[in-house]
């Protein structure tokens, strides 16, 4: 394997760091199915613990350096029709679990205008930015 | 240090190891949350590829000892002497002391049996009454 040793990169007009690249990728993510429960596809993930409806965990395998690293989440939405549409959401369960450098708590919920619960996931992903422990 | 970074021999592993899924799910129950059911821990397809193939993985001592050390402090697990081939029992027993709390499978002095390792095919697959899911007691294997 050859190695590449670049300090900036340039595309004719600005001129960055490789750590500008490096620092903003990301460290770990994890596309998960709630229901069965399986991990689809995965990059620094260890395990999935399914922790009851609608809620559970993803333990990396490398940990992060802190609880405070940043996740986005995508999660799939239960219906679209336009007479009852819902919004799902897939986030950080902070508000009940300590969120630590090698694991990440989510918690996924769907809503209309008359109701909200927990719900499984069908395809949900998280996707960790931060710097690595 | 020649083994380089974890993080990097899982990037440079996932380039060429096919994922493996697992015929195992880890049930259990923790006990400083007696309210809540049973948990379900789901290895992960790579993360079981790497232990199967060795030398990317790290001691397991060394999340151990990290467990003990701050958020925001070095830790060991990292930089650690990989280590060599896992068979996949092997590999469920370190996620086992990787990922669920000590107090469930190594604290634990109660009589109630709080974590089975079952095939995947005994998992429930009607999640309907998930919150209420516990580990039976009265059968060797069934969840």
């Amino acid at each position: 394997m050859s190695t590449l040793e670049v300090s900036n990169l340039n595309d004719g007009t600005t001129t960055v760091a490789t750590t500008f690249v490096t620092n903003g990728s990301a460290k770990g993510y994890c596309l998960f199915n709630q229901s069965t429960p399986a991990i689809n596809k995965s990059l620094n993930t260890s395990s999935l613990t399914d922790t009851s409806a609608g809620k559970g965990q993803i333990n990396w395998t490398n940990a992060m350096s802190g609880g405070e690293t940043a996740y986005s989440c995508v999660t799939s939405t239960l219906n679209v029709h336009a007479s009852d549409a819902y919004v799902a959401s897939l986030t950080s369960d902070r508000s009940n679990v300590t969120i630590t450098a090698s694991s990440w708590s989510f918690v996924s919920a769907y809503a209309n205008a008359s109701t909200a619960a927990l719900f499984d996931p069908l395809h949900a992903m998280a996707t960790a930015h931060g710097d690595l422990a | 240090m020649t083994h380089g970074h974890l993080w990097d021999r899982l990037a440079e592993a996932k380039t060429r190891l096919d994922p493996v899924q697992s015929k195992y799910r880890v049930l259990f129950e923790d006990p400083s949350t007696p309210d809540e059911p049973a948990k379900v821990l789901v290895p992960d397809p790579n993360f079981m590829a790497a232990a199967l193939e060795g030398d990317i993985l790290p001691p397991i001592e060394t999340y151990q000892r990290d467990r003990g050390v701050p958020d925001g402090q070095p830790k060991e697990h990292p930089y650690a002497e990989p280590i060599g081939a896992m068979t996949e029992e092997e590999a469920i027993e370190y996620l086992i002391m990787k990922d669920i709390p000590p107090n469930v499978w190594r604290d634990y002095e109660g009589n109630r049996c709080i974590m089975r390792i079952v095939p995947v095919e005994l998992i429930p697959s009607d999640r309907n009454f998930r919150n209420a899911w516990r580990i039976n007691q009265e059968t060797e294997m069934a969840a």
